[in-house]
């Protein structure tokens, strides 16, 4: 691979076998014992022949409508699925995961919720004791340190996530609709230049977005999935126009 | 990579090791600081047990507890501290990946790390009772002696044993909800076979078997033989233990590394 790919895809499939009747149970499935013909599997193509390559510090889009397969593909660059064999997904650098309310534990407190994520993305307990003022800070919780995720009011959780994923310093970022009505008028402003300085950057951004603004103002680069196949691939005006025609 | 070369990455590699300390001192925190009595819970539910039974044994049947040269009650709890923190690893292990879902999928994480830190969050309250259960021992009279230094191996032979099955269990479990119910009935059975409320030698002498490989049987004779007997462990079944341990923990390894990530679709 070539040094400045941050991803690469390689003829990514992915199928899911689904059994119709799901036997999850030790019971069902005795009882379906020697009849096993009768269980009808449903393979659903979720991606078909992906082959993207994304490089180190570009912002790269990608689109599509409800089911196209996009949480697939972003599972599929996380590695918590694999894809069907065959296909090849090489990442360089830490890749973290942005989605609005996932990725912390509501039963964990703010300061364990940080040390958790911070040193999985691979900081250093030192290191994230420097930040952790900062990080507090930023999310505006310095009373509710030590409280309960669960406690916090929907904004506050969302601030918490952005101030983390903030200063988590990974390469790569999958943005999952992660934009737009984050916390109050004052959070939101401060919110936005530091995500534009911090987060897009210099750094390797994926961006899912439904919105097309979102889209057109950071990426250059662009990919339609649509029914798990690449409809296009390339600058971002040409696949939003692209888009744009099929919706209506 | 062979799974033998992949156990060698876990030699802690400071940042990693640092990593699966901290989050097993969070969960830990998580399980005993929430509540008011905090740390004491993981210490009074083994008492409560030990109570329970100990009125059955020395006042219902009282044949059992004949011919147990120290106090039964000591002697209940040094088989059940060590039954009850295999059993919590073995259960937490078995919920990891649903657990700790809201990393695995937003952060790539080793999810080795995730077992090791739940398996040794345990080991932490495991140890906990352990100092407990000797500061005890020694106030119903008995003396140690260097034989103490063996203690660690029974540990981390526990561990091994614990993280192992639980990192099988959790990859079953995706499949087959239903087994947490004959799990249970296990854990009852195994509760009963491991001589926790008799003697090791009245399972060699009626199934000699079950002495050999239910590893249980001897960590728990061994733990005995060095508290409360002040003597040196049965070094058979020690190593026989040992091997059992690692080999367990070998094919938990495998298991996620190879089908963690199926597991996680049918999540």
């Amino acid at each position: 691979m070539e040094d400045n790919i941050a991803v690469s895809l390689r003829r990514v499939n992915k199928t899911f076998i689904i059994r119709t009747n799901s036997d999850k149970t030790i019971r069902k499935r005795l009882k379906k014992f020697g009849l096993r013909k009768s269980s009808s599997l449903k393979k659903i193509k979720a991606l078909k022949e992906i082959n993207i390559d994304i490089y180190k510090g570009e912002s790269f889009g990608i689109i599509g409508k409800n089911g196209s397969g996009k949480s697939t593909l972003l599972n599929i660059i996380m590695e918590t699925y694999k894809p069907d064999p065959g296909g090849q997904i090489i990442t360089q650098g830490k890749i973290m995961r942005l989605a609005l309310g996932l990725g912390v534990d509501p039963n964990l407190t703010a300061r364990d919720n940080i040390y958790v994520n911070g040193s999985i993305i691979g900081l250093s307990f030192k290191k994230i004791g420097e930040l952790f003022a900062q990080i507090i800070e930023f999310a505006g919780i310095q009373n509710f340190v030590d409280t309960p995720v669960k406690f916090y009011s929907k904004g506050m959780k969302q601030r918490l996530m952005f101030s983390i994923a903030m200063y988590a310093d990974a390469d790569v970022f999958l943005l999952d609709e992660f934009f737009g009505g984050t916390g109050d008028q004052d959070f939101k402003k401060k919110s936005d230049k530091a995500f534009q300085d911090r987060i897009i950057e210099g750094k390797t951004n994926i961006i899912v977005s439904h919105s097309m603004a979102v889209i057109r103002n950071h990426c250059k680069r662009a990919v339609l999935i649509e029914n798990g196949e690449m409809k296009k691939i390339g600058k971002v005006e040409d696949v939003i126009k692209i888009y744009n025609n099929e919706s209506n | 990579m062979n799974p033998f070369l992949r156990i060698l990455n876990i030699i802690p590699i400071t940042n990693r090791f640092e990593r699966i300390w901290k989050i097993a001192q969070i969960d830990f925190k998580r399980r005993y600081y929430n509540d008011r009595l905090g740390l004491i819970w993981a210490l009074l539910n083994p008492i409560f047990t030990v109570l329970v039974y100990y009125f059955i044994f020395t006042v219902i049947v009282k044949r059992v507890s004949d011919g147990i040269e120290v106090n039964y009650g000591i002697f209940l709890f040094s088989g059940i501290i060590i039954w009850m923190a295999f059993v919590e690893m073995m259960k937490k292990g078995m919920r990891t990946l649903i657990q700790k879902r809201y990393l695995i999928e937003n952060i790539k994480v080793k999810k080795e790390d995730l077992y090791l830190s739940t398996s040794l969050s345990i080991t932490f309250a495991f140890i906990f009772n352990i100092i407990a259960y000797l500061f005890m021992a020694y106030i119903f009279g008995v003396t140690y002696s260097f034989n103490l230094l063996y203690l660690p191996i029974l540990i981390i032979n526990t561990f091994l044993i614990g993280s192992g099955v639980g990192m099988v269990l959790s990859i079953i479990f995706v499949y087959l909800r239903d087994i947490t119910h004959l799990i249970d009935v296990l854990i009852m059975l195994g509760f009963w076979i491991s001589g926790i409320f008799f003697k090791a030698e009245l399972i060699k002498e009626s199934v000699p078997i079950l002495y050999y490989l239910n590893p249980f049987v001897g960590i728990i004779d061994n733990m005995r033989q060095i508290t409360l007997y002040n003597k040196t462990p049965n070094l058979i079944t020690m190593n026989i233990n040992i091997i059992i341990g690692i080999i367990i923990f070998i094919i938990g390894f495998h298991m996620i590394n190879k089908y963690s990530q199926d597991a996680m679709e049918k999540l």
